[in-house]
């Protein structure tokens, strides 16, 4: 029986391969074949080792249960700035390369659990972008449309699940960089609570907001990788959501987002309303503030991070990296104090929102627009032109200050085209966060998890 | 402090940068100064800043 790598997911294939159904080497030999037809197209990975990924699976072949190898000859795309030990990282520039002989943890773990790491997925250069274009090796191209924007940075991770080119990917977010494009392709990404997944081996961009997590097509794979890459289990014990208060950020919604995002995400209120949660609209005070107060400490911390390899090759960044990085670099220390005061004030404000309200979780949209098209630079959301750039981090961004859990789950399409709700709760929440997603994309609600052919 | 800045910033950038480059970056630091005058705006008196991961109270 021919394997339909667009049809599967983490959790079905696991199964499948436990009870004997499917080979790891027929899937791993789907996706190569998926590769083949399609990455010349969307250019999700930068770099495929076809032999190892087949040596990887012969030995996944006679693996042992899913208790021991819980991801066994699962096919995983691992974003460009995570080392894979012999292959190359670039972080998706063109001036920049090191040749790492061992995993990043988070991949050695993936390893351990028995997935086949297939390749390198592209990414903006050194995650530093929310757009997914790539001026050095081409964008990755969205599998619903080529002609527009996957979103970033986690670009190429997001494309290859959605495509059918993997069936988990690894990447990192520090605005939005996991939940962006996870939302723009119509898959699922989760981010982390901080510190949750260890960063050896990933090349940084800002260390306040760093993490590595999970792309896959459901909340359910998400929650088998992240307990692989936590190395604890996160599973929900309960995937219901009843019994849950959920703030809505109401002020994501009316304004920022377009109508068919806000109702699309007011539905998923609904659905987990019709499933016993209670859902309120919350509005803290000063939340549209966060992505200032996340742009000024982000541009200093990324500037210091390139301090040594900016100093040596600016003229080779690309522009608009080498511009934040050159602005960053002039912003002096009381400025990043100023920043993080006032990100300490943001945290407490929305502490307060949830303790007030009592709530569980938030919800609003994860992008307030579908994928733009590739050349546009602005959006228009309600009757403001928005630049793309600003309007995919303003959902995003916020939740990234307060240190918690967030994951990005399909939403809707418009026009063929998906769009996300975004689920966040206070850190160590995750299990919180997947019994949402979990349930959003449950026996009992609406079906919009989508694939593409 | 952004009104400081800004005179110390874009000095800088007129001395650092030339042609488009100083044109592009220019433009960058008066968004971000309008961040900086945006921040300066809350009360930010006493509060300690943020270090290392939040931990909602």
């Amino acid at each position: 029986m021919a394997v339909d790598a667009t049809e599967l997911t983490v959790s079905r294939a696991r199964a499948e391969i436990e009870s004997g159904e499917l080979s790891p080497v027929e899937l791993t030999e789907a996706v190569l074949e998926r590769i083949s037809e399609r990455n010349r197209e969307l250019n999700a990975y930068l770099f495929v080792d076809e032999e190892e990924a087949r040596a990887q699976a012969r030995a996944a072949e006679t693996g042992g249960s899913a208790a021991e190898l819980p991801l066994r000859g699962i096919p995983i795309c691992v974003k460009d700035i995570i080392d894979v030990a012999d292959m190359p990282t670039t972080a998706g520039a063109d001036h920049w390369r090191r040749d790492p002989a061992t995993d990043a943890t988070s991949v050695a773990r993936l390893r351990a659990a028995g997935a086949v790491i297939v390749g390198k997925g592209n990414t903006n250069e050194f995650a530093y972008g929310i757009d997914g274009h790539n001026p050095h090796w081409g964008d990755a191209r969205n599998p619903h449309d080529p002609e527009r924007i996957t979103g970033g940075s986690s670009s190429g991770p997001a494309a290859a699940v959605a495509g059918g080119l993997a069936l988990g990917g690894l990447g990192t977010d520090t605005g939005g960089s996991l939940r962006v494009p996870s939302s723009l392709c119509g898959v699922t990404g989760f981010r982390p609570t901080l510190g949750n997944v260890p960063l050896r081996g990933v090349v940084p961009l800002a260390w306040s907001f760093d993490v590595a997590g999970p792309i896959a097509r459901t909340a359910e794979d998400c929650s088998l990788l992240l307990d692989v890459l936590q190395g604890r289990p996160v599973t929900p014990p309960d995937p219901s959501p009843a019994g849950l208060r959920i703030g809505l950020l109401a002020e994501l919604l009316a304004d920022h987002s377009e109508p068919h995002v806000a109702e699309g995400v007011e539905r998923a209120a609904q659905t987990l309303r019709g499933l016993g949660a209670q859902v309120v609209e919350v509005r803290p005070r000063d939340l549209h503030l966060a992505p200032a107060v996340f742009r000024t400490i982000q541009l200093v911390e990324a500037a210091r991070a390139h301090a040594k390899w900016f100093n040596r090759q600016r003229e080779r960044y690309a522009p608009r990296v080498r511009d934040l990085l050159e602005c960053g670099r002039l912003l002096p220390a009381d400025a990043y104090v100023a920043g993080q005061q006032a990100r300490r004030l943001l945290v407490d404000e929305i502490a307060d929102t949830v303790r007030e309200h009592r709530l569980d979780a938030l919800l609003a949209p994860a992008t307030p627009v579908t994928a733009p098209r590739r050349d546009a630079a602005t959006v228009t959301i309600g009757e403001r032109e928005v630049p793309v750039r600003a309007a995919l981090l303003s959902m995003t961004a916020p939740i990234s200050l307060l240190g918690g859990p967030a994951a990005a789950v399909p939403a809707g399409t418009h026009d063929g085209l998906p769009f996300g709700a975004q689920i966040a709760a206070r850190p160590g929440a995750e299990a919180t966060v997947l019994r949402i997603a979990t349930a959003l994309q449950g026996a009992d609600a609406p079906q919009w998890f989508a694939t593409t052919n | 402090m952004a009104e400081d800045l800004a005179e110390r910033l874009l000095f800088a950038v007129a001395r650092e940068l030339e042609g488009e480059r100083r044109n592009a970056v220019l433009n960058l630091l008066r968004e971000v100064l309008a961040d900086l005058e945006v921040i300066e705006r809350l009360p930010l008196e006493g509060v300690e800043p943020q270090a290392g991961p939040p931990q909602w109270p």
